[in-house]
């Protein structure tokens, strides 16, 4: 695998990244994210009439002097926000020598950092069939990013993934911050209900799509029969000649775009992640450029 | 249809073994890989395919399916019989020798064999083959056989023939084997074309050759240019020649010239004037098209000047009546143009002969030497006082003023007619001198002039048996040499005194090539063009030689002493030869023919080879387009 793994360097480097925020925040928490409520930041908004039973110690008195009447001083709210990784793990993720499995998880754990290094709550699901398991929830402080980090190692990668079904009977929150899905999006299953929903949510959500480099560009050439690995009964029987990689390339380019076209329409933010792509290279130069980090 | 090996269908056996390494060879690579929807969505995006397309993967089985039934057709040798196209065969080979006339690097009788080749194989099997060889006047039956290969050894055996053989045999034995077989098919190979032709086919081999001849080559100079002219002929049909001369040997060409001509009309033509080239030696005119008979092509003319170059000396003083040394005899010598005299007069002061030797013809004008020299020829004109071994006396000057009026003989001789060549003898012009010297002849000699019966100019030999001549009087005081028929003796008796080894350089192929045998000759041999080489007589006075061949002839004459001199002559074919292409009037078989058609069989399998390369090499494209199918 190309590019630094996870280690102390990188996730240094990842605590000079900032999450940026679409949606207004509504997390129940303080936290490190300006909210466009009013609350308790020193972030001055506006000012209001006095009314019986305010917090006499937010009075402008400046403004009592001038007006003769009583302001109530206004502040933006920061609040916490709640980031919701979700990682498929069917057996297509984790089969052979694709990688996409540690592309995954490194990426989820990279998020995981970045969100508790700015005080937020994280918690990440791992979806097998149409079930979410929680791998860990309300992560909070390094000290326990350290110490749960060893879950990720504990992902099973098998089965088939059904991202709506998961992820439409969960509790995903409202308003308090990003939903990621990390996922190959190789199913015809429906994965657009689940985004719809989690936007219906107000939530900010990314979606990450992993290929393996083979998947990109496939070397298989001549008569091959290809077995599924979620379902043998699902296999491909051709004798892959330059008609067919063209088609393949098509079938590629199409399957990506649906699912960047969808995002896109949702006003969620889509990243196309090749397995042996370094997180460096993912963080740093993807996902700044997509404008979901600063 | 048959065949000849059925057990060779086994091969067929082949196809299932085929198939069976196909399926093995083409089974598909199972792989399980993470996911097959991209695979199964990219069926969607692939192109509809064609019918062909569709067995595409195949096509290659196909095909060495379609090369395994083949070969096993191969093997078992299919045969066709083929309704009435087998038979009988007769081939009769002109072996005359104008069949060995080469034309595009083949002989006649190459192209003959090529000829019935050709009709052999278009023949189906079943027939007969009868080959014989009219190479004399009794045609020899080369073989007979229903075996192709069999038939083309025969072919092979016929080895060249040079022989005069006229059509009266290959006729005589046609008409044999007609009568004997009238359902033969007789071809006749020659290189003749007949008028009437009854119950045989004529093939003949001379049909498309181009045949041009070259003759009379003529020269003439002026100054120091020489102009060359000669007549050209096409003998196979209107034609543009291209035409070179060549001098000295030289390969490089002198002058070309191109000459329009049309079929059998003889056309006159002459090169540019070359400069410097009067004096050539040899020169060769040469048509540079391509010639069926190529032996009539070029002409070689050799100079008889160059042959006939002689050294002379004049013993000779300023006349008494100022005239310069010997003036008319050199004018005289000057005049004559058939041979090439260099002179060189000395005076009689001067001369002595150990300072004067090697010439050819030592002439002594009013001056008798002690000593005559012991080779070359000698005149002496109007001697002075006896010499030795000259074989005559001088009996002293008749008085001045005797006018005489000398008298030509009327010997005949055969040794004195030479002397008289194209002097008219009943008619000769007169001679008349003032005075001469009377003289006594001591052995036989030639007389020409008399007066009152005293020799006044004679011939014959001197005691070392040079020739000699001898004119008795004074050539300053005779009106004598402004006459013609002086100068053309004067001419003979050159001729006489150097007697040429050759008279003439060109010949036509069956002239008598006369060769002088010259005094002092040990022998003369003759190399024809082929390289035969023959001896000739050198006891008579003339060597002949019966010339056979075209070409050039080269002469050797050897002398006593060892010196030997190389003549050369051009032979060139007879005009009545030249023709290529001969019409007789008819090559007729009586009788009445039938129709011996039978049943013949095809048993080629070339074609059977030719699909299988075919075939074999459209599979290695399928293969090449599979494999950049999937680059």
């Amino acid at each position: 695998m190309n590019g630094p793994a996870i280690n102390e360097e990188f996730l240094q480097q990842l605590e000079t990244l900032q999450t940026i925020v679409k949606n207004n925040v509504a997390g129940l928490f303080g936290g490190n994210h300006q909210s466009k409520t009013f609350g308790s930041s020193c972030e001055f908004a506006d000012y209001r009439d006095y009314i019986a039973g305010d917090d006499i110690t937010k009075i402008d008195w400046n403004a009592y002097a001038r007006f003769e009447k009583l302001y109530l001083k206004l502040y933006l709210d920061e609040r916490q926000l709640h980031t919701r990784i979700y990682i498929d793990a069917s057996r297509s993720m984790g089969y052979g020598k694709g990688g996409k499995d540690i592309q995954a998880i490194r990426t989820a754990a990279a998020l995981t950092y970045l969100s508790i290094n700015e005080m937020d709550k994280v918690s990440v699901y791992v979806i097998h069939g149409d079930k979410i398991e929680e791998l860990f929830t309300g992560l909070l402080g390094k000290d326990a990013y350290f110490a749960a980090i060893d879950k990720f190692n504990g992902i099973v990668f098998d089965g088939d993934c059904r991202i709506s079904d998961a992820i439409l009977p969960s509790t995903v929150g409202y308003g308090d911050g990003l939903s990621i899905i990390i996922s190959d999006f190789l199913t015809d299953n429906n994965f657009e209900d689940a985004i719809d929903y989690l936007a219906g949510k107000k939530r900010d959500i990314l979606c990450v799509q992993i290929l393996s480099a083979e998947e990109l560009n496939p070397t298989a050439r001549g008569k091959m029969h290809f077995f599924d690995s979620e379902a043998t009964s699902k296999y491909y029987r051709k004798n892959i000649n330059k008609d067919i990689l063209a088609a393949y390339k098509a079938a590629v380019e199409y399957s990506t775009g649906r699912v960047r076209d969808f995002c896109h329409s949702r006003e969620a933010d889509y990243m196309l992640v090749p397995a042996n792509e370094s997180l460096y290279k993912v963080f740093f130069d993807k996902l700044v450029g997509e404008g979901v980090l600063k | 249809m048959s065949f000849l090996y059925p057990l060779g269908f086994l091969a067929l056996l082949g196809i299932p073994v085929l198939i069976i390494i196909y399926i093995i060879k083409n089974r598909y690579t199972e792989q399980v890989i993470s996911s097959t929807y991209l695979w199964t969505l990219s069926n969607k995006f692939l192109k509809r395919r064609t019918p062909i397309s569709m067995i595409a993967g195949i096509v290659s089985l196909i095909l060495q399916i379609i090369i395994v039934i083949a070969v096993a057709l191969a093997i078992a040798h299919p045969v066709f019989t083929v309704k009435n196209s087998a038979n009988d065969f007769c081939f009769i080979l002109d072996g005359s020798g104008s069949m060995n006339i080469t034309y595009n690097d083949k002989t006649r009788l190459e192209s003959g064999k090529e000829e019935i080749r050709k009709i052999i194989n278009g023949t189906l099997k079943g027939s007969t083959y009868t080959i014989l060889y009219a190479d004399s006047d009794s045609p020899e039956l080369v073989g007979t056989t229903s075996d192709k290969e069999q038939a083309f050894k025969y072919l092979d055996e016929i080895e060249p023939a040079y022989g005069n053989v006229s059509d009266t045999a290959a006729l005589k034995i046609a008409q044999e084997y007609f009568t004997e077989t009238p359902s033969v098919k007789i071809y006749y190979v020659t290189d003749v074309d007949y008028e009437h032709v009854e119950n045989v086919e004529i093939i003949n081999v001379a049909k498309n050759e181009q045949n041009f001849a070259v003759s009379d080559v003529k020269t003439a100079t002026s100054g120091k240019k020489l102009t060359v002219s000669a007549d050209v002929i096409s003998y196979s049909g209107n034609a543009e020649l291209s035409l070179g001369l060549y001098i000295d040997g030289s390969e490089a060409l002198a002058a070309t010239a191109t000459v329009q001509v049309k079929a059998g009309e003889k056309t006159s033509f002459a090169f540019q004037p070359v400069a410097d080239a009067s004096e050539y030696k040899e020169l060769k005119v040469s048509i540079l098209n391509d010639d069926g008979l190529a032996m009539d092509s070029s002409v070689i003319v050799y100079s008889v000047n160059a042959v006939n170059e002689h050294r002379v000396l004049i013993v000779s003083d300023p006349h008494e009546n100022g005239s310069e040394p010997a003036f008319f005899l050199t004018k005289m010598f000057d005049a004559i143009n058939t041979v090439k005299l260099n002179y060189t007069i000395v005076g009689s002061e001067e001369y002595s002969l150990e300072n004067y030797d090697n010439y050819e013809l030592y002439v002594y004008d009013g001056y008798t030497p002690a000593e005559l020299p012991s080779h070359g020829a000698t005149w002496f004109i109007n001697p002075t006082a006896n010499a030795p071994a000259t074989n005559f006396t001088y009996q002293g000057k008749m008085p001045s003023g005797t006018n005489a009026r000398l008298e030509w003989t009327t010997d005949t001789s055969s040794s004195i007619n030479p002397l008289f060549k194209e002097i008219d003898r009943g008619n000769p012009d007169e001679i008349y001198v003032e005075t001469y010297v009377k003289c006594g002849i001591t052995r036989d000699f030639d007389i020409i002039l008399t007066h009152q019966k005293n020799p006044v100019l004679f011939t014959g030999t001197n005691a070392y048996g040079n020739r000699e001549t001898v004119f008795a009087f004074d050539m300053n005081a005779t009106v004598g040499v402004l006459t013609g028929d002086f100068l053309t003796l004067i001419r003979n008796l050159i001729n006489y005194s150097f007697p040429s080894v050759l008279d003439e350089t060109s010949f036509i192929c069956g002239d008598i090539l006369d060769i002088n045998v010259l005094a002092g000759c040990d022998s003369i041999t003759v190399t024809s063009p082929s390289g035969n080489i023959k001896s000739l007589d050198t006891d008579a006075s003339v060597a002949s030689y019966t010339i056979t061949e075209v070409g050039v002839y080269k002469i050797v004459v050897k002398d006593v002493t060892g010196n030997s001199e190389e003549y050369s002559v051009f032979s060139a074919l007879p005009e009545e030869e030249r023709a290529t292409s001969v019409t007789a009037q008819s090559f007729e078989l009586t009788g009445e023919a039938k129709d011996g058609y039978r049943d013949g069989t095809y048993d080629d399998i070339l074609y059977l080879f030719i699909l299988i390369a075919v075939i074999a090499m459209a599979d290695w494209v399928v293969y090449c387009y599979e494999q950049y199918q999937l680059r």
